[in-house]
């Protein structure tokens, strides 16, 4: 007997990629992802992970934007330029205030950023919305 | 020695209660308010009791053990680099260093100590070292609080984050 509701039996077959170098903060955000009822890989670094999202048919990335080797933002854009993953959802995460998020959604278009200190509340609203507008464009 | 780059320095002969005390600090816990009699007494297991919960932990927090076993492995050593470099005046990379704990504390639902973090951010930007100095020290003060609580809650977590994880 399946007793999972249609929201989580839609959020399963969203995939999710979550890349941040830092170990707490990604185990935090994968770990809201999946109580979510979301399918969730991980990713401590941006070395490889072009492949491992067309490998593992990534519908969603979740990005920090404060990483040490790209900013978030910025791979985001990338990501947003890219041929085969134009279409990707991208979802950014950020521990700052939130005016200065303000102030990266202006600078980044349409993209959705969520605050860490609200991920428990909107990440995955925001995941799924950034799926669903992944499959209206595709 | 401090100046040659060392966090501390324990003198010999080595006073069993002084390391103790040394390793507490320096991993992120707190001393017992009540120093042991004896040498022996310091080894005896705590009493698994629950303790209180500080304030700068989110009322109905639902802590995840495996959050917390992160937690309390990373950011001791975060906290004890952000020291270093508010001591050397690098505020440039103890604003990034002050970023980076500030996002760990959202895991273990302490977003008031959190608050704090961005405050000493903004502090640190501005160069205001003698506003920086204070409220690190208050940051030490709580982390350390934090990082207790969250040791013993481990070990014997209060009826209400034993539910919560149970819920979890």
């Amino acid at each position: 007997m399946n007793d999972k509701s249609p929201m989580m039996r839609a959020r399963e077959k969203v995939r999710v990629l979550v890349l941040d170098d830092d170990e707490l903060a990604r185990e935090f955000l994968s770990d809201i992802l999946r109580s979510e009822g979301f399918s969730v890989m991980d990713s401590e670094s941006i070395i490889g992970v072009t492949n491992k999202i067309i490998r593992e048919d990534i519908h969603v990335v979740v990005l920090d934007v404060m990483m040490p080797t790209i900013r978030g933002d910025r791979l985001a854009a990338l990501l947003r330029k890219n041929s085969v993953l134009g279409a990707l959802g991208v979802v950014l995460v950020s521990s700052h205030p939130r005016e200065e998020l303000d102030a990266l959604i202006t600078e980044t278009g349409a993209l959705a950023v969520v605050g860490k200190h609200e991920a428990r509340l909107k990440l995955a609203e925001a995941v799924m919305d950034a799926a669903r507008s992944r499959k209206a464009t595709s | 020695v401090l100046a040659a780059g060392m966090d501390d320095f324990i003198p010999k002969p080595v006073d069993a209660s002084t390391l103790e005390r040394a390793l507490l600090h320096w991993t992120g816990t707190k001393m017992p308010d009540k120093q042991p009699d004896n040498d022996n007494a310091a080894l005896q297991p705590t009493a698994a009791v629950a303790p209180a919960r500080p304030s700068d932990v989110d009322a109905g927090a639902q802590l995840k053990p495996r959050l917390v076993e992160i937690f309390l492995r990373v950011a001791p050593v975060q906290l004890a680099e952000l020291r270093a470099q508010v001591v050397a005046r690098e505020a440039d990379a103890a604003r990034t260093l002050a970023h980076t704990l500030k996002g760990g504390l959202y895991a273990v639902s302490a977003a008031a100590l959190a608050d704090e973090l961005e405050a000493l951010r903004r502090e640190l930007g501005a160069r205001t070292w003698d506003q920086v100095d204070s409220r690190f020290q208050q940051i030490e003060t709580r982390f350390s609080a934090l990082a207790r609580w969250l040791q013993l809650s481990a070990a014997a977590p209060d009826p209400q984050v034993r539910a919560n994880r149970e819920s979890a």
